[in-house]
């Protein structure tokens, strides 16, 4: 291939697929753009529910009659204890924002260090942590948050704070973190691999560039948008996995999250009720949440196949 | 261009020195190479070469795809290990970065497309220690200038000339008494490719940097350089001063390539011919590594290898691995071929 078919009308754009840049080819896709809408609303709720409802204490509190279908005064209905759902449902939010986040950062931390160490070194370095990586990659994330987390719950209590957040959550972070990062080391690592043989690194390593600042000069600057990519998909994970196990009663008791609420509502025999809407609220959350990081982790994944083909 | 135009170092030892330098890559056999019982082994790429380069002097090394240049010059700059042979710069062992620079053959892969021109030349000087103010100068050096108007961009914003040119400038920040390039011009257009030649040989009179220019392109080798080399299957097959290799060649392989070449001189036309056309894959015959090739072998040819002698020119410093060379009818005049009609050189 001649070089110059590198500078192809397309290549010219997407050959610098990378930070405000990856903003804007996102917004010209219109899933992409009803995706990151939600996703902002979830942010919005995450960080600021005064926005939308009353402080917490108006979540928790039963203000009105149980099991009221969704109506002007109560948008999305009340619950079997007549709390407004919608307020309950953007509290929710919190949780699913905190644990998606760090969950995110554990894994991006251990699996991007992990994987471009063993990408670059090579050798018995790569040969050793990938054996180490394909252990924990074969552990199932929902099991060992099902054991750990009534264990460290006993352990360190309930009322326990790091940092502001409860322990019960940093359980499931852990968790998370620990059973997602070899699959995102796995990606860095092939990634980083064909990036060692190209020119721009040899040439830095011929004129005495130390293997860490290769590292953080080239290799990770070429792989940032595979790591967000990777990392909103980790959101979405996470987030279910949370749901999941406050659902079953394994949650964080004092604040409200989607999967406490929709474990809640079986509990209250909503759905033979016919209360559907109150499974709708918090399943409806999760659902558009997931969805969302999906769609945005998978537009962030074409764009990145498209540059990835221009260049070669 | 002669003799004259070399300006070696009177006295003493050259400045680059590669002596009986070896590499052999090990090559990985897939499933379907062990299933098909393909042989796995080694690929010999370079076999025993020597190799002078003197202060400010321009040596082409010239060579089909796979003879082993790119390779030459990786071990030079000490990316790969030799297996065995020495390559010394001014005495020294490869580890002395700051006096040999490198120019690769595809200025769109040197370049990071995420760092800008400035942090591309300032990534040597900061490996090195040396000082930051060196980046406008080098880049002025490479002829981008001013530099304040190429130091912030990135290499998306710039032709093939233009980037070659900021990897040139790369290697001059630090200082280099040798640069390799390695078919530095052979993705630019042809009009690109007279300029970057001029700026070579602009910083080897101004500068006194000596260059050893690997090229596939014998008319390139003919504009550029004070000496060729001639690599064939990894090893040396004729070296001398351009005018004795390429105006009075000796090898039978070095013949074929000249008459190969599209020629404006009807006598040197058709002349000769590369007998079997395609390059050994794997192993090099025993023997000459010619021979399967050459309309002139003999029985003998395959008993050895030929070794590297005085050509019977018996002009000093012209060299053949022939057996026959001697035996050979002169050969004919070789016309001159410039690339795109300049000879940056012209003038000498
Ligand atoms: N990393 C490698 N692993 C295995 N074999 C290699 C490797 N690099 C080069 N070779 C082989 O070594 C030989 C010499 O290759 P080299 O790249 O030095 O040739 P070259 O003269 O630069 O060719 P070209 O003109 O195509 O660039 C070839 O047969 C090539 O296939
Ligand atoms: S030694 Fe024999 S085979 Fe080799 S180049 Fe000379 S004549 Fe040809
Ligand atoms: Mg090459």
């Amino acid at each position: 291939m001649s070089g110059n078919a590198k500078l192809s009308v397309g290549g010219r754009i997407l050959n610098r697929v990378s930070g405000g840049n990856l903003l804007l080819l996102l917004l010209r896709r219109w899933d992409a753009r009803v995706a990151l809408a939600i996703l902002t609303l979830l942010a919005l709720s995450g960080i600021a529910p005064g926005l939308f409802v009353g402080p917490l204490q108006t979540a928790t509190t039963a203000e009105a009659a149980p099991l009221l279908p969704p109506s002007g005064a109560h948008l999305f209905g009340t619950d079997d204890l007549g709390r407004d759902l919608l307020n309950l449902t953007v509290h929710g939010a919190r949780i699913s924002l905190v644990v998606g986040a760090l969950s995110a950062v554990i894994t991006l931390l251990l699996g991007g260090g992990i994987g471009m160490i063993a990408g670059y070194r090579g050798g018995r370095t790569d040969a050793l942590l990938m054996r180490i990586a394909d252990t924990f990659l074969i552990l199932p994330t929902f099991v060992l948050a099902l054991i750990l987390a009534p264990i460290l719950r006993e352990l360190i209590g309930d009322q326990t704070e790091i940092l502001g957040i409860r322990t019960t959550l940093l359980t499931i972070v852990a968790v998370i973190g620990v059973t997602s990062w070899s699959s995102t080391a796995r990606i860095v690592r092939s990634q980083t691999l064909s990036l060692r043989e190209r020119t721009f690194v040899e040439r830095a390593r011929l004129v005495g560039l130390s293997p860490m600042r290769i590292i953080a000069r080239h290799i990770f600057p070429n792989i940032r948008t595979v790591l967000v990519a990777n990392g909103i998909v980790v959101i979405a994970g996470s987030i279910l996995t949370e749901s999941t196990l406050s659902f079953i009663g394994l949650g964080d008791p004092f604040q409200p999250s989607w999967g406490t609420i929709l474990g809640n509502a079986q509990s209250a025999a909503a759905p033979s009720l016919g209360a559907w809407w109150f499974i709708m609220a918090p399943g409806g959350a999760i659902l558009f949440t997931v969805i969302a990081c999906t769609i945005v982790g998978n537009a962030i994944d074409e764009l990145l196949d498209r540059d990835v083909r221009v260049r070669r | 261009m002669s003799d004259q135009r070399r300006i070696s170092a009177a006295s003493g030892a050259p400045l680059l020195r590669v002596r009986g330098v070896s590499v052999t890559y090990g090559v990985q056999r897939s499933i379907a190479d062990i299933l098909a019982r393909r042989p796995g082994g080694a690929i010999v790429a370079l076999d025993d070469v020597d190799l002078d380069v003197d202060a400010g002097e321009i040596v082409a090394v010239v060579g089909e795809s796979g003879s082993g240049k790119t390779t030459l010059a990786r071990v030079i700059t000490g990316l790969i290990k030799a297996e065995s042979g020495v390559v010394e710069v001014e005495g020294e062992g490869p580890n002395d970065w700051r006096s040999v620079g490198m120019v690769f053959q595809d200025p769109y892969e040197t370049l990071d497309p995420k760092r800008t021109l400035g942090e591309f030349v300032a990534e040597g000087l900061e490996a090195q220690g040396l000082p930051m103010d060196r980046i406008d100068a080098s880049l002025e050096a490479a002829e981008l200038r001013p530099a304040s108007a190429y130091r912030d961009r990135v290499p998306e914003e710039l032709s093939g000339g233009q980037r070659q040119r900021a990897v040139i400038a790369g290697a001059l920040a630090l200082n280099p008494k040798l640069v390799i390039a390695d078919e530095p011009v052979s993705m630019l257009d042809v009009s690109m490719r007279a300029q970057i030649l001029a700026l070579i040989e602009r910083l080897r009179r101004e500068q006194g940097i000596a260059w050893l220019f690997i090229t596939h392109d014998l008319s390139l080798a003919w504009a550029i350089s004070d000496r060729v080399v001639v690599l064939y299957l990894g090893a040396v097959l004729e070296e001398g001063t351009a005018e004795q290799v390429l105006r009075n060649p000796s090898h039978p392989y070095t013949r074929a390539l000249l008459a190969a070449l599209p020629s404006t001189d009807p006598r040197a036309a058709g002349t000769h011919s590369l007998a079997a056309g395609e390059i050994p894959q794997g192993a090099a015959p025993s023997g000459c590594r010619f021979r399967n090739r050459c309309a002139h072998a003999v029985e003998a040819c395959a008993s050895a290898r030929p070794p590297l002698e005085a050509a019977p020119s018996g002009a000093a410093g012209h060299r053949v691995a022939c057996f026959r060379a001697a035996e050979l009818p002169a050969a004919a005049s070789v016309a001159r071929h410039a690339p795109g009609g300049a000879t940056p050189s012209g003038g000498a």
